[in-house]
């Protein structure tokens, strides 16, 4: 089984089981009520519909399809731990340094940058995002522990 | 008020040097700002709404309308260049503008989508001005019942119409609507798989559903292609070649009719009009196409036909604000909270007690309109542009503005993570061959779908024979059942084998 196959099976499985898990706490949130339709209702519908759709699915997986494009697995793992590293840090250290080191991790291991374009490229990322969001927009952006910048800027 | 005397009105209101700077002002800001990945019309409209404060409330809210529609035509682009919707109804844009763009097509799709909204934007306006009063009563004909019924066949139709195997778009309707229902129950005030997280009781926003599921998807989707590889074919530089063609006008003149008149009666409904016109905009011109096979591959009409939908739409949705006070979806509530602000009370009385405002409300949509097809159409080589932009400097861009957008459309850190959730399960979504569409747009009717049912449930005593016993929503429901099953029996019966059928129907559509 190929990787690409591997993660189209999981996806499906994983469908499976979130439907499954959407009945399940859909009827313990109650069917219906004193006043009509309860909370449940709803959600154990839509979750009945997404079983049986990926249950068929499942059940019967269809033809075989052309072979795609390969994926090119260490680069698309460099933009997901990029991702992901940019908005742990957005969230703990606030979006500057969050914006900075995201940008340079998918400028120098994704993308193979030197590592001085990659930084330049960061900062001024970071740059234009403070002077559209923070300046031009007034989104009150978390600087986490650069907040004293704020106030000097 | 003679009709003709109204309409010198109100261009003696909107051609004033002021109102005219002032819709210039607002469509620039509107398109620039919807323009950022992840920022849509409402956000854009909100972060915006501060700015008309001071001003007085005739050239407020000629300038607030100025950035709604500017916003609308701003989503279009990151829609159709970097498959990154501002909102749900630029969802199906990213279909087959997306693909034109890849196939080296970025300046005509783009022309069409500004001109096709432009066309529709003055036939609504022209039909606003001429039958709004009496168009806003098509409201009151759908209740509770007949609305649940139309949001069903939304959601058939999105299934029927998507790229792909419809049961694969049937499962993503059901996760839409499942999705639709994380926070708060809207009538007992249960919270619904909120793991305990109090900031997650308002439930996710479309905003950050539709930039998880297309565009940080889309950022990974670029990333999985070898280092050079982009995917685009090479664009033509010169405005000439960027504009439509002769070829592309014949095509997508009849769309854009069709999507004009269908959007502008979807549009005075109550809910998602916009989002349903140009979904039943792109159905319309499937079935009716020769080439049915070319959609979902960079057809024309794929672009001209729901742009103008859902322009027309936009547009029309203005007639139950002004003339009956009801706002039908989260813009138009901004409108009216500015209009509020503004001391102006919108209803049946607004266009007596105050003509200047209304008339010049109405026909500053016609110099909007056209404004933005005048900034935009010298700028279309600009936008183009931006495909050229390096992958390695794009990426990034890309990925900031979701994050930040993501943040930016409540302040709360939470959304942030969820993107990420979202943008990495829509990869795992597209990579299963599931189409991200009807997942969002399940999810932005899941809300109005179950309010309505549940209502409608309690008109029928608990009895769903109601949505039967309506005319217009039997009626509807007859329709969307044939939708999803007609293509289906009609492989039946020519089969020999049905199991071996039914696996490969799996796969088409």
């Amino acid at each position: 089984m190929t990787a690409s196959l591997a993660l189209q099976r999981g996806t499906q499985v994983a469908l499976f089981i979130i439907a499954t898990a959407g009945i399940v706490a859909s009827y313990r949130l109650g069917l219906w009520g004193m006043e009509g339709p309860g909370s449940g209702l709803f959600p154990m519908l839509s979750s009945l519909l997404l079983l049986i759709c990926v249950g068929i699915r499942l059940a019967i997986p269809g033809p075989e399809t052309a072979p795609e494009e390969p994926v090119n697995w260490p680069r698309l793992g460099w933009y997901t731990a990029s991702l992901v590293i940019y908005t742990v840090l957005f969230l703990y250290t606030g979006f500057a340094i969050g914006t900075a080191v995201g940008v340079f991790v998918l400028m120098r291991f994704a993308e193979e940058r030197p590592v001085l374009p990659a930084i330049v490229a960061s900062l001024i990322a970071t740059a234009i995002c403070i002077l559209i969001f923070d300046y031009l927009l007034a989104v009150p952006m978390p600087y986490g522990p650069l907040q004293f910048l704020k106030f000097w800027m | 008020m003679e009709f003709l005397e109204a309409l010198q009105l109100g261009f003696s209101v909107s051609l004033s040097l002021e109102n005219l700077y002032l819709c210039l002002i607002g469509v620039t800001l509107g398109t620039a700002v919807g323009v950022l990945p992840g920022l849509g019309p409402s956000t854009t409209v909100a972060l915006l709404l501060p700015i008309t404060f001071r001003m007085d409330p005739t050239g407020g809210l000629i300038m607030l309308a100025g950035i709604f529609y500017g916003a609308m035509y701003g989503g279009s682009i990151t829609s159709i260049l970097m498959r990154v919707p501002g909102e749900a109804a630029s969802v199906i844009t990213c279909i087959d503008g997306h693909m034109m763009a890849k196939k080296g097509r970025a300046g005509p799709a783009l022309g069409m989508a500004a001109f096709g909204s432009f066309i529709a934007g003055i036939v609504a306006t022209l039909g606003i001005a001429i039958v709004g009063p009496a168009a806003s009563q098509v409201a009151f004909l759908f209740g509770p019942v007949e609305m649940a019924a139309l949001v069903i066949c939304g959601l058939a139709m999105v299934a029927s119409v998507s790229p792909g195997s419809q049961l694969n778009a049937l499962a993503m309707v059901g996760a839409g609507l499942l999705l639709s229902t994380v926070g708060a129950d809207f009538v007992t005030g249960q919270d619904r798989f909120v793991f305990g997280r109090y900031d997650m009781s308002e439930g996710f926003n479309i905003a950050l559903v539709a930039m998880g599921t297309f565009g940080i998807s889309e950022l990974l989707m670029m990333a999985e292609r070898a280092k050079g590889q982009t995917g685009l074919l090479p664009q033509p530089r010169r405005l000439r070649e960027l504009l439509p063609s002769l070829e592309d006008w014949k095509k997508s003149a009849f769309p854009i009719g069709r999507g004009t008149v269908l959007g502008f009666f979807l549009g005075l409904l109550p809910g998602a009009g916009a989002l349903l016109a140009s979904f039943a905009s792109y159905a319309v011109e499937k079935k009716m196409s020769k080439r049915p096979e070319e959609f979902g591959e960079g057809a024309i009409e794929g672009v001209a036909g729901p742009e103008a939908a859902n322009n027309s739409a936009a547009q029309a949705s203005l007639v139950p604000l002004l003339g009956l006070g009801i706002p039908t979806n989260a813009i138009m509530g901004m409108l009216l909270g500015a209009m509020m602000i503004h001391g102006v009370v919108p209803g049946a009385n607004l266009v007596n007690d105050k003509p200047d405002l209304f008339w010049g409300l109405i026909t500053s949509m016609f110099i909007g309109n056209l404004l933005l097809v005048l900034l935009n159409v010298p700028l279309l080589g600009v936008f183009v542009a931006l495909l050229r932009i390096p992958i390695h400097i794009l990426s990034p861009l890309i990925m900031i503005f979701c994050v930040v957008g993501a943040f930016s459309l409540a302040n709360k850190p939470i959304d942030v993570l969820l993107l990420c959730a979202l943008g990495i399960g829509g990869y795992c979504l597209r990579k299963a061959r599931y189409d991200p569409a009807p997942l969002v747009v399940a999810f932005v009717l899941g809300g109005i779908l179950e309010k309505t049912v549940r209502q409608s449930l309690l008109l029928g005593y608990g009895s769903p024979y109601v949505f039967i016993q309506h005319p217009i929503s039997a009626t509807l429901l007859v329709i969307a059942a044939a939708m999803l099953l007609l293509p289906l029996l009609t492989r039946f019966m020519s089969a020999s084998n049905p199991l071996k059928l039914l696996r490969n129907n799996t796969e088409v559509d």
